[in-house]
């Protein structure tokens, strides 16, 4: 009895430090901007004056902070379904049995999602250049277009150019996931399902679907909280221009906080998104022990 | 159904999958490959219009500008810095964490699982303002500290989770054979049950460094003086106000990717795995 009780206590030991420091760079930062988003903004100064809400009524009322959640939402739902459409489709190519040089052709596709973000961003920031770019060469090249599109400053094209770079770097990981959800798949329930006079179509349906619905909804859950909060490629690019029409929550906050110095504000509408994730991420967690359990 | 439309069908079938396959590829590789081929571009041929695929005369110009005449050497440096120090603070703390949370039948324990789990979803954006001020009034701003321990932050979680699944795996009878032999706590952990999940301890070293490597938010936020800077910040110096050195960018750009595709090439089986297992089985 006093052996088992000592032995928890040492597992508990063993995970102090890394809830440490979960705690200190994560948790108390979340209660810090919590706290924040209540008073009023001058930090360096003497006066913390609390406000309740006023900092929000102050942010819902701004018109860019409106539309930098509808941009967030068009944005997220333009990557995520394109990146899963992607991924999925080539999962599904690449896991027939006829296909040569699988290892390879996996290697190749992964490399986008391997290379540092930056990095990636960058060349397509290169490549969507007006002027001396590849993505515009190409296409006057075959003639598909005439004159040249300003892909990142122009208010029609900016928010398309991003999306296309975010799905470049994340189909990848959709790919590697459901090529692993596909293989589980038993092969003799496939077979089975045509002898019974099954089409393709149909017997994806019946058999397939059910075995690898669980993964698809945890990637797509994934994918949807990492979009969300994704900063890295609207900042090299766009840096949420032109005129505020790529700029997405954590480009909000980021220039409320770094450029405008507006704390308050910048922590109203962390806390804004930190909630709307939270809701993704509790859809995970469900999912992700109702998994464990099995 | 005949024979002869069966086979036409999955030639067909052949020639669409391949065709899929070869534009996907072309698509997830030509931007690296657009990188190589303006980094090696002489300065004048990379402002043209049509711009041309191939260079006549390849030049190592821009890459001897990077390494010689840019702070991208010393931020290379930091970079190696920080990243090897958080993934060796990583392992030790997610070593520990993973073992107590497989061993432990422990309900709380759960809850505290799913904290950390939760941790990993974070928006950063959310974290690094607050993070910016603890910083400063602890005067670590622009430190090599503050780039580490928010580092931390990103790829424990994940540590812990993956290497937690890896422990689940070995049996418990290892230890307790051990601990008859008087091997107990931690000598038992790393004597006995860390040679068994090595495959999860590289797996983790990978995700950190790979993570870290590229961190760029907190980076961008915490440091600003040459001295610290990390590389996907330096990278950025090659924008100037009006124009960009693309050339120098790209082959900068290469530089900095050529560890991570290294590691990438040698490691692919422990990474994918790692980063599969971590992500959707716990």
């Amino acid at each position: 009895m006093l052996k088992g009780r000592l032995k928890i206590n040492i597992n508990v030991m063993y995970v102090i430090p890394a809830a440490l420091i979960i705690l200190f760079v994560m948790i108390y930062p979340l209660i810090y901007t919590f706290v924040l988003s209540f008073y009023k903004n001058d930090l360096f100064g003497s006066s913390m004056e609390f406000i309740k809400f006023e900092q929000y009524k102050k942010l819902f009322s701004d018109p860019v902070f409106i539309l930098s959640i509808k941009n967030t939402f068009l944005w997220t739902i333009g990557c995520v379904s394109f990146q899963f459409l992607l991924g999925f489709l080539a999962a599904g190519v690449l896991n027939q049995e006829f296909i040569k040089y699988k290892m390879l052709i996996r290697i190749l596709i992964m490399l986008p999602w391997v290379l540092p973000s930056v990095i990636g961003v960058n060349i397509w920031k290169w490549s969507y250049h007006s002027d001396f770019g590849i993505i515009n060469g190409f296409l006057k090249f075959t003639g598909i277009v005439n004159d040249d599109i300003q892909w990142l400053t122009s208010g029609s094209t900016a928010m398309t150019a991003a999306i296309i770079v975010n799905v470049w770097k994340m189909f990848p990981f959709v790919m590697l996931m459901m090529e692993a959800a596909l293989q589980s798949v038993p092969r003799n329930l496939k077979d089975a399902a045509k002898v019974d006079g099954c089409n393709d179509v149909s017997a994806f349906f019946k058999v397939t679907v059910p075995y690898i619905s669980a993964t698809s909804l945890t990637v797509l859950l994934l994918l949807t909280i990492w979009t969300f909060n994704a900063f890295t490629f609207i900042y090299v690019l766009t840096e949420g221009g032109p005129v505020h029409r790529t700029e997405i929550l954590p480009m909000f906050i980021y220039k409320s906080s770094f450029r405008n110095y507006d704390f308050g504000k910048a922590s109203a509408a962390g806390v804004v998104l930190f909630s709307i994730t939270t809701i993704f991420s509790i859809f995970y967690f469900k999912f992700f022990f109702k998994e464990e359990k099995v | 159904m005949d024979n002869k439309y069966l086979i036409r069908e999955s030639i067909y079938k052949k020639i669409f999958s391949y065709a899929f396959l070869i534009l996907l590829i072309l698509f997830a590789v030509f931007p690296c490959v657009w990188m190589v081929l303006t980094s090696i571009k002489p300065a004048g041929e990379i402002f043209t219009s049509p711009p041309r695929l191939l260079t006549e005369n390849p030049t190592f110009a821009n890459y001897i500008k990077v390494i010689f005449h840019s702070n991208i050497p010393r931020a290379f440096l930091n970079s190696v810095l920080v990243t090897v120090i958080t993934t060796i603070l990583t392992l030790i703390v997610s070593i520990l964490a993973g073992f107590g949370l497989a061993r432990s039948k422990f309900k709380s324990l759960r809850i505290l699982s799913v904290g950390i789990l939760f941790s990993q979803l974070l928006p950063s954006i959310v974290i690094v303002l607050p993070l910016y001020m603890v910083f400063s009034s602890l005067g670590l701003l622009d430190t090599y500290a503050s780039l580490i321990i928010a580092n931390l932050s990103i790829v424990i979680p994940m540590g812990v989770f993956m290497l937690k699944s890896y422990f689940k795996n070995v049996p418990v009878e290892l230890e307790e054979s051990a601990k008859i032999d008087g091997c107990t706590g931690l000598k038992a952990l790393f004597i006995i049950v860390m040679p068994v999940a090595i495959p999860g301890v590289i797996a983790v070293s990978i995700y950190a460094f790979l993570n870290t490597w590229q961190q760029f938010l907190y980076a961008l936020n915490f440091t600003h003086s040459s001295d610290v800077k990390t590389l996907p910040i330096a990278l950025l110096e090659f924008r100037q106000q009006f124009k960009v050195d693309w050339g120098s960018m790209m082959s900068a750009s290469v530089v900095i990717s050529f560890p991570v595709l290294m590691v990438f090439f040698l490691c692919n089986k422990y990474f994918v795995k790692g980063v599969a297992d971590g992500s959707v089985k716990g």
